[in-house]
């Protein structure tokens, strides 16, 4: 990314060389939706984990992890989103950590892909025909080539 | 607000928190030099740093207190319990004081020249002045006005004096006069009490009707016992740092360049505070040197030592699986041994002694018990107790509340406790100890203790459990309402305690942090308070068990203990014999017998909602949902097992149980069994808190990483029962017990045992005296009869058959029955059972002495007929020599269907051995003691009875009365009566004539039944018999 400079060192907005301002996400795929969510938000992407059930939490909560010392409790996307989930889910998947409030949260999706510059422009507001609890947890959608990329608002994800 | 003024604050709070304490200390010793030194220190150097921080208000006051005691130093008078009160309100002023600073920042607005006025007067006279009577409780206003026009011109100097006073030296031994009271004024004081001082003044009325001399002293009576002297020495090492804080604070003055004090004085009060410090250093040996640390430090050290306690256990972990001798070894050794070393430490830091919590309650029950009019004395045991400050912090308010409840409720008023045969003086007694790793804090008194009917009553009328229920509970189950929120049987409520908001937010706070409450009661002995609180928060052993392949942990306190459970039997026989504690059912849910009580049981994976999958492979999942499981697969219930007597307790393929332990927990007085699957060991784990989004599970309290790295979660046993499981447990409900279960009409208890016969033998319960082991040896003859001495008197000794050889030697079980003064005992072979069931006679046998067979666990069993063998053994008992088995004429008769037989007697032993002779014959029987009794149950259930049967003789209503007051009543007018009575008819007079349709006399059991009948059929055939009045 040489051709990118920081113009503010607080958040993720970057400047190309052209001097248009570009935020940075990485990316990840739940049922082959695009999701991404903003670079500085992400702590950590971990490969399968030990996944310690909880019983008697909501379906959203696969259990809990231990991540370096640090209890976190794991959310499964698919569920949060209202979609089936996979039967094996705990070994095939990618962990994305965020902290939310002081605590740290991993985010269990399909797979983890690259990390993006997307332009300001490409940004969207949130259609108003999405379903409810995907309208809850969206900030906007970027237009990418060939495919649509949902904000996750993490602010919003853990409100279930 | 400056540094400056901020550390002043901070320290001068401590310092008047300390001075409470000492000031009762020196109420109950008046001499001690230590304590009025202290006093006087602590009283000179804030207005001595207030003078420096320009705060004048403060400063008088400090100054005219400080005033005082240098008098009292110099030895100018001696300390009076009014003089204390008033040297506290002054305190209390500046505390107000100086909590406003605190919050605006400057000092209020006000003056205080009355408080400084009576303090300046009571400098000069060593009278407590306005506002104290003698004993140190508050004045009338018609005393103040007294004692106001009684004050020395003195007063008008002390203006004057207060501005002087801050260049002044402290040191005024001597140099001020000391002027007479006028005796008008003492005896003023001494009249006019109001009423509410009144037990107060009775106290002291000896001190007071003395005339005082003439100096002016009046003799110090000290209005509570003295108490430990412990606090005085507890008190040490805070004296010490006190003075080392004094000697820094004025060294910090002595830097400034804005002293306002003259440097004669400032270099006084430097020596001063260094001389005390001197003193206090080489007197105590914890002169130590200490350091102020800033809260926040202290936390985010404990964490991380936290943090490195569980690495070490993970390295430690890594290593056992590796039996090689790697290099390493030796250094991790090194690295567990130091951290273990420096955990202590960094927990040593965060304890402080209970005392700090307990420091206030001396001066709390001196102010109560004035207060109340009570003399309450408080002992304090184990204030060097260390707990964790964030304990501490969080029980100072639980216990602050219980000592005030024990002040107000539990010590009874003086003349309650004279009348009691009490001393006058009500101890509340608090005391703190380690014990396996808890800490035990206890808060007693000897009051009046609970009063359970009290409690009883409240309960029932606040709604929180019906009448039948209280009258279960076991007292100490009824003395739990009183942690319900709104709970309070204080007749009024006082200002101090009484609005019933409470207990319950006591035990919610003492709850929270991991600890429990109990409550023991001793009638008009007193009472006491439990709390048992975990040595730390951050760090505690749990015991980890398995259920189904999922690890969970339980607070090893909540354990009381593990058990393992056998398959649940049909035969409750063979169980016992068993090694194991067998599980039973009541109405489907899992009950243990444990020690001779049931314990209710929970099954972990049922209350955690585990699935189960299939039939063949039996799979449980843990904490998955309905959604994530295959769409092939279906729930099934797996128990097919036939012999399986609880649908709730499963069964694997060898029948044996699956979840056979039963970790024993106690909630609140309530003890409940988890069942699990496997039981591991007890390990010390750091506790995590839940994430924020499972707050709402009450079944966990935490969670934390094991040594091998995996997570997981601290059950918390509230929790569990609360979810449920099977149980749903409400508070207050008894453990079931199974005499206690759902009471059925028509279930009797019986006594089984073995009487060389072929099969066992039954006889009602009811009718059992007591059940007695006697040496074979101590059988004496009385004529042909058999007899031991027993209690003090004779008891024939019989068996049920003639034949039967009593053995000579050894033991032998004697079951005892007893009417009035005469007591049988019938020698039995071996007693067997308790079984209560229905009275369901099958075969009459017509063998005298039996009445017939019950079926008793599936084994036929012959019910004794106890009256024939008490009619042999003492013959002439109730008149009768009528050995016709009961049997014989009940089964001559027509059989008249279920009639309801109401019989009234006063003798129990009649009503006893007469209802199963009743019962025997087909009528469904109901007793009643007396004709009260009779015509309520008549009154109750008009339509339910076909025939009275009642005793002539009775106290209260007699026979007759009941008789005819029924017939005057319409609903019972053509009801049958039947008289009995132990005399003959020519006793008693036509019985015909007074309305009975017959009479039998007691002697004349089988005749009764066919009375009866007749009676009974008499009417069904329509004849009219009845003379109806």
């Amino acid at each position: 990314m040489s051709n990118l400079v920081a113009a503010n060192s607080k958040n993720d907005d970057l400047l190309t060389k052209e001097g248009t301002s570009v935020k940075q996400f990485v990316t990840m795929e739940v049922d082959k939706q695009l999701f991404g969510i903003p670079v500085l938000a992400v702590q950590d992407v971990l490969r399968p984990q030990r996944i310690t059930r909880i019983p008697l939490a909501t379906p959203e909560i696969m259990g809990s992890i231990n991540l370096r010392g640090r209890i976190v409790t794991v959310i499964s996307m698919r569920r949060r989103l209202g979609l089936p989930a996979l039967k094996n889910a705990a070994e095939d998947c990618m962990h994305v950590v965020v902290d939310h409030k002081e605590e740290q949260y991993s985010l269990v999706v399909d797979s983890v892909g690259e990390v993006l510059n997307l332009p300001l422009s490409d940004f969207e507001q949130t259609p108003p025909n999405l379903a409810e609890n995907w309208h809850n947890v969206s900030l906007g959608v970027y237009r990418l080539e060939n495919r649509l990329m949902v904000v996750l608002d993490i602010e919003n994800l853990f409100n279930f | 607000m400056d540094d400056l003024t901020g550390e002043f604050l901070v320290e001068t709070n401590e310092s008047l928190d300390a001075l409470d304490l000492d000031l009762v200390t020196l109420e109950q010793n008046p001499e001690d030099k230590e304590t009025i030194n202290n006093i006087f220190r602590v009283m000179h150097t804030i207005k001595g740093t207030c003078g420096f921080l320009g705060l004048p208000r403060l400063e008088s006051v400090a100054h005219a207190a400080e005033n005082i005691m240098d008098k009292i130093r110099g030895g100018a008078f001696s300390v009076t319990p009014g003089v204390v009160s008033l040297i506290l309100e002054a305190i209390d002023r500046i505390k107000d004081l100086i909590s406003r600073l605190e919050a605006e920042g400057t000092e209020p607005e006000g003056e205080d020249s009355d408080l400084i006025g009576r303090l300046n007067s009571c400098a000069e006279t060593g009278q407590a002045g306005e506002g104290y009577s003698a004993d140190g409780s508050k004045q009338s206003d018609a005393e103040k006005e007294a004692a106001k026009s009684a004050r020395k011109p003195a007063e008008a100097e002390k203006p004057a004096e207060s501005a002087a006073a801050v260049s002044k030296t402290p040191d005024l031994d001597g140099e001020i006069d000391f002027e007479p009271i006028p005796a008008p004024y003492a005896n003023e004081a001494a009249t006019g009490e109001q009423p509410a001082e009144q037990n107060a003044a009775e106290v002291e009325k000896p001190a007071e009707n003395k005339t005082p001399d003439l100096d002016g002293e009046i003799d110090f009576e000290p209005v509570m016992a003295p108490y430990a002297g412990d606090d005085v020495g507890g008190d040490a090492t805070q004296n010490a740092e006190q003075a080392a804080d004094t000697a820094m604070m004025t060294q910090a003055e002595a830097s400034l360049p804005e002293a306002e004090i003259s440097e004669e004085t400032k270099v006084e009060a430097v020596a001063e505070g260094l001389k005390t410090a001197a003193e206090e250093g080489g007197k105590k040996p914890m002169s130590g040197q200490s350091i102020r640390v800033g809260l926040d430090v202290l936390e985010s050290l404990m964490q991380m030592v936290g943090e490195l306690v569980l690495t070490r256990n993970q390295l430690l972990q890594m290593t056992r699986n590796l039996d090689v001798d790697v290099e390493f070894n030796t250094p991790l050794q090194r690295l567990n041994h130091i951290t273990t070393d420096l955990q202590e430490g960094v927990m040593q830091t965060r304890m402080q002694p209970i005392g700090n919590a307990w420091a206030k309650f001396p001066r709390l029950i001196r102010d109560l018990a004035l207060e109340l009019g009570k003399k309450i004395e408080l002992k304090m045991v184990g204030a060097e107790t260390e707990i964790d400050r964030q304990m501490l912090e969080a029980i100072k308010d639980p216990l602050t509340h219980m000592v005030r409840n024990s002040a107000d409720h539990g010590i009874e008023k003086i003349a309650d406790r004279v009348k009691a045969g009490k001393g006058e003086t009500g101890t509340v007694t608090l005391s703190a100890y380690h014990e396996g790793g808890h800490i035990i804090i206890k808060i007693a008194d000897d009051g009046k203790g609970l009063d359970a009917e009290k409690i009883r009553k409240k309960a029932v009328q606040n709604g929180l459990a019906t009448e039948s229920e209280v009258n279960g509970m076991s007292d100490k189950q009824v003395y739990q309402f009183v942690f319900r929120p709104g709970f309070s049987t204080a007749e009024k409520v006082t200002s101090v305690s009484g609005r019933g908001v409470g207990m319950d937010v006591v035990v919610t706070n003492i709850e929270k942090i991991g600890g429990t409450v109990e409550l023991n009661s001793f009638p008009k002995k007193g009472s006491e308070f439990i709390i048992t609180l975990p040595l730390t928060l951050a760090i505690m052993p749990v015991l980890i068990v398995e259920s189904y392949e999922e690890k969970f942990a339980i607070p090893q306190i909540r354990v009381s203990e593990i058990v393992r459970a056998e398959k649940p039997t049909a035969n409750i026989k063979k169980s016992n014999e068993g090694v194991g504690y067998a599980i039973e059912s009541i109405n489907d849910a899992p009950v243990l017998r444990l020690r001779g009580r049931l314990l209710p049981l929970v099954s972990l994976s049922r209350t955690l909602k585990f699935i189960r999958i299939g039939d063949e492979d039996k799979k449980i999942i843990a904490g998955k949902s309905d959604g994530e499981i295959e769409p092939d697969t279906t729930e099934i219930n797996e128990e097919k097992n036939a012999e399986n007597i609880n649908p709730y307790v499963s069964l694997d393929s060898d029948g044996e149980i699956e979840e056979p332990f039963v970790v024993v927990c106690e909630v609140g007085s309530q003890s409940f069994g988890i069942m699990v699957n496997k039981v591991f060991h007890t390990e010390e784990i750091v506790v995590k808190p839940v994430a924020k989004i499972m707050k709402s599970l009450e079944v966990y309290s935490g969670c934390t990483i094991l040594g091998d790295g995996s997570v997981i979660l601290i059950l918390d046993p509230n929790g569990i029962i609360k979810t449920g499981g099977v149980l749903s447990m409400h508070e207050g409900e008894g453990q079931v017990e199974s005499d206690a279960a759902s009471e059925q009409e028509d279930h009797v208890s019986f006594l089984i045992f073995q009487a060389w016969g072929k099969s066992p033998r039954a006889v009602p319960l009811e009718l059992v005296s007591r059940l007695e082991e006697l040496d074979a040896g101590s059988i004496e003859w009385s004529g042909k009869q058999k007899v031991v001495q027993y209690r003090g008197g004779l008891m024939r000794l019989t068996t049920l058959d003639p034949e039967t050889e009593i053995p000579d030697t050894g033991k032998l079980a004697i079951i005892v029955f007893a009417d009035e003064d005469r007591v049988m005992g019938l020698v039995v072979q071996e007693i067997m059972d308790i079984v209560k069931q229905k009275m369901d006679i099958k075969s009459v046998t017509g063998k005298d002495g039996m009445l017939g067979s019950l079926v008793v666990n599936n084994i036929t069993t012959d019910l004794v007929d106890v009256s024939y063998f008490f009619s042999q053994t003492f013959s002439g008992w109730m008149g009768g020599d009528d050995m016709h088995g009961v049997i014989a004429a009940a089964g001559g008769k027509e059989k008249v269907g279920k009639k309801h037989v109401l019989l009234v007697d006063d003798s129990p032993f009649f009503r006893k051995f007469m209802k199963p002779v009743l019962v025997v014959s087909d009528f469904n029987v109901t007793t009643a003691e007396n004709a009260e009794d009779a015509l309520k149950i008549l009154d109750d259930n008009a339509t339910k009875f076909d025939i009275v049967v009642t005793d002539i003789d009775m106290p209260g209503m007699s026979g007759v009365d009941f008789l005819k007051k029924c017939k005057k009543d319409e609903r019972f007018s053509n009801l049958p009566f039947v008289a009995i009575t132990s005399h003959n008819e020519s006793d008693i007079g036509d019985t015909r004539q007074m309305g009975f349709m017959s009479f039998v006399t007691k002697s004349d059991r089988d005749k009764l039944v066919s009375v009866i009948s007749n009676v009974l059929s008499g009417i069904n055939k329509g004849e009219s018999q009845a003379a109806v009045q």
